[in-house]
């Protein structure tokens, strides 16, 4: 007892003497000898400084700049370009009690995270310099109060342009077994397109940085109600094997980060490239953003975080609505889906009882019924019959209790096991124009294909977005033995191909578009090269009679520009019918019928029919084998092709 | 007020939980008014059986949901002693 209250007596007396002396106390002189040791061990020129200023080199000079683009992140004039000068001013602030920002905090509690790395690195003494309480600070921190960090891919949403490619975020999983995941904080990082409606200027716009990207913190569950629910995409959930330490870290830096903006890039510098930056603020080892120089594709962000070694301890998976409601039919008799169609259909308050099936039945039966309701009925679809919804859940809540939810599908590959997004084609084949097929009329060609990305209808499906094609800047050239020189053959902007087969749920078109520049072997312009747009839209149905069959059907409207054509284009309608046939897992054809009536401009029509195979002998490597009609020309190719 | 965003937000969801008588929304409610763990079966299907009270028409708005909700709590003697709502 008496050696506690001297060592409290001690204590005391320290701190007075502490308080009497601050003012004598020079700061001043601490902060230079900071400065110089700081100096001394480069501090300015390490990877954690860089990470945290997301410096990053210079593409056309030396130096470096930060990613970053609002003002307020920087304490020197010149902080955006010189690590050394923004080190120094950011010593020199934390001896400033000047509040600063929107928030007005001191720099010690708007830089948390710098503080601390730099108190790691010079051993800040605090009897020599001022410290800081940061109360808002502590309450945030506390209130995330993280165990566990995942990344969160949110799959592929083809009806919008933005969202083609996926997306990513970041979610503290909260401490403690009790807490339920769905008040856990997301951390979103994307821009603010409000107001921008004409769509050209929003390409424009996001193409060249004019939007602002912000991080956003979010509650789990309106990730889920947005992303789950409304947009019905699955959230892969992938569990960051990360220490205390590097989780504060991060936390801390967001604190920093959320309070300013960076310009966003569609390509490159989006969500899932500064999700990297975040991780490497975690673990400055990490070297996750130095591969994504051109753009930064959000499945190729996870497939980098999964070949991390020992980055990622577990994946699991969230499905939309969509994918629930999917599960649950195929978990049905044929009885079954009779009676859901009926709950579902009747356009009455009353609903039919069906008595005869076990409780447990009834209630699956209701909750799909309930599933289904649901999905017409969010956001997207305001509205919709309340009522009747209202009643299926009173007579759902007679029902016993059930843990009957589905919440896994068997067989979905996560998208980190996906094909690569480039793809390099070798092909040989013959081709004839004339009709008839006599040997000597027969001409044989070599064909090469490179493409950035991304995926095609015949590519493996593992990890991707089933039923659709999404190909941009496709280059082909083509080398044939009689005229003994290669010739472009191809050069597309972009083939965009969404099936949706129809099924209960679904009743949603297929669509498709494609821009680009395609050699013509047809009626005029036999060997021209026109600048083609084409437009369909239509239906599809899926069958598993064999495998899996997917048939459609479209209406297009062509346009096709080029000077040989008379008059410069042709332009007029068609129709695109077709097969997807899965004859196993990795051998995949298609059989396409295209005709097309040309109206306007040079008139005419054309009847095309190509059988295309893919043969998969590993998810990046596929034997290709391809025939194909249209008109009187023929043609039959064979080749490999690799994705990488 | 955490209670009154979560139904606000989530209201849909909330309503097919405890109608159906399970599901994560319904144990977020039941950690958000304080439940402890031991109790979330017996909240569950409090819950369930009194959903036409508590959801009283289709479109109820969360503050009588909320109401509701708290009044069927105070009224159950088990929950009325373990759950303490946090606001």
């Amino acid at each position: 007892m008496w050696v506690v209250s001297v060592l409290c007596l001690n204590t005391i007396i320290y701190q007075t003497s502490y308080a009497l002396d601050s003012s004598s106390i020079n700061w001043q002189t601490y902060l230079e000898s900071l400065i110089e040791h700081a100096e001394t061990k480069n501090l300015a020129a390490s990877r954690t400084w860089h990470v945290l200023l997301h410096y990053r080199a210079n593409s056309f000079s030396s130096g470096v700049t930060s990613e970053v683009d609002g003002s307020e992140f920087f304490l020197a004039q010149e902080g955006k370009t010189k690590p050394a000068a923004e080190l120094e001013a950011t010593l020199r602030a934390f001896f400033s009690d000047e509040e600063i920002g929107k928030e007005k905090l001191t720099p010690q509690c708007a830089f948390p995270a710098r503080y601390h790395w730099l108190d790691s690195q010079l051993k800040f003494n605090s009897l020599m310099m001022p410290v800081n309480r940061c109360e808002t600070l502590e309450k945030w921190r506390k209130e995330v109060d993280p165990e566990s960090v995942s990344l969160i891919f949110s799959s592929y949403f083809l009806n919008n342009p933005a969202s083609m490619f996926g997306h990513t975020l970041l979610r503290f999983n909260r401490k403690g077994d009790d807490s339920p995941g769905l008040l856990d904080y997301a951390i979103n990082y994307s821009a603010d397109p409000e107001g921008e409606s004409n769509p050209l200027v929003y390409v424009w716009k996001g193409v060249t940085g004019g939007f602002q990207g912000r991080f956003a913190i979010n509650r789990y569950y309106d990730i889920v109600k947005q992303y789950n629910d409304i947009d019905n995409r699955d959230l892969w959930e992938y569990r960051l094997n990360l220490s205390p330490d590097q989780i504060d870290m991060l936390l801390l830096h967001l604190w920093e980060i959320s309070k300013t903006n960076f310009d966003y890039f569609f390509f490159r510098e989006n969500c899932s490239y500064h999700l990297l930056s975040m991780l490497e603020v975690a673990d400055p080892e990490l070297q996750l953003r130095e591969e994504f120089w051109a753009w930064t594709l959000p499945t190729e962000t996870i497939k980098r975080v999964s070949d991390t070694p020992e980055l990622v301890e577990s994946v699991t998976r969230r499905p939309s609505l969509s994918s629930q409601i999917n599960q649950s039919l195929k978990l049905m008799t044929d009885e079954e889906r009779a009676y859901l169609k009926e709950l579902i259909e009747i356009d009455q308050e009353k609903l039919p009882i069906f008595n005869l099936l076990p409780p447990e039945r009834q209630a699956f039966i209701t909750d799909t019924a309930i599933n289904f309701l649901h999905y017409q009925n969010n956001d997207r679809n305001p509205g919709l019959d309340k009522k009747k919804m209202y009643s299926l859940l009173l007579q759902r809540s007679q029902l016993p209790g059930s843990k009957s939810q589905v919440s896994t599908v068997p067989g979905l590959v996560s998208p980190d096991k996906g094909h690569d997004p480039a793809r390099f084609e070798i092909t040989g084949g013959e081709f004839q124009s004339d009709g008839r097929f006599p040997e000597a009329s027969r001409k044989s060609f070599v064909e090469l294909s490179i493409q950035p990305g991304f995926h095609s209808l015949l590519s493996l499906e593992d990890g991707h977005a089933p039923n659709s094609q999404i190909n941009y800047l496709n280059l082909e050239m083509r080398y044939e033995s009689k005229s003994q020189e290669w010739r472009l053959q191809k050069f597309n902007l972009v083939e965009i191909i969404s099936l949706y087969p129809l099924n209960l749920l679904n009743y949603e078109p297929s669509w498709k578009i494609v821009a680009g520049w395609e050699r013509n072997r047809d009626y005029s312009c036999a060997n021209c090269l026109p600048f083609i747009i084409n437009f369909g839209l239509g239906t599809a149905y899926q069958s598993s009679l064999f495998n899996r069959e997917v048939y459609f059907g479209f209406l297009d409207i062509n346009f096709e520009s080029d000077h040989e054509l008379n008059s410069g284009y042709r332009a007029g309608f068609g129709t695109t019918v077709g097969l997807l046939f899965d004859i196993t897992h990795h051998w995949r054809i298609a059989l396409t019928g295209n005709f097309k009536q040309f109206t306007s401009g040079e008139k005419g029509s054309v009847n095309r029919v190509e059988l295309r195979q893919r043969y998969y002998l590993s998810r990046n490597l596929e034997v290709i084998f391809d025939i194909k009609s249209a008109g009187k020309y023929r043609e039959g190719k064979l080749g490999i092709a690799y994705y990488f | 007020m955490q209670q009154y965003r979560f139904v606000a937000v989530a209201q849909d969801n909330l309503a097919m939980d405890i109608a159906r008588g399970s599901g994560e929304y319904v144990t977020t409610m039941a950690y958000l008014e304080g439940c402890p763990t031991e109790v979330h079966d017996s909240f569950t299907k409090m819950v369930q059986h009194n959903f036409n009270i508590i959801f009283p028409q289709p479109e109820s708005d969360p503050e009588t949901i909320l109401i509701k909700l708290e009044e069927k709590i105070a009224a159950d003697p088990l929950l009325a002693a373990q759950c303490r709502g946090i606001s």
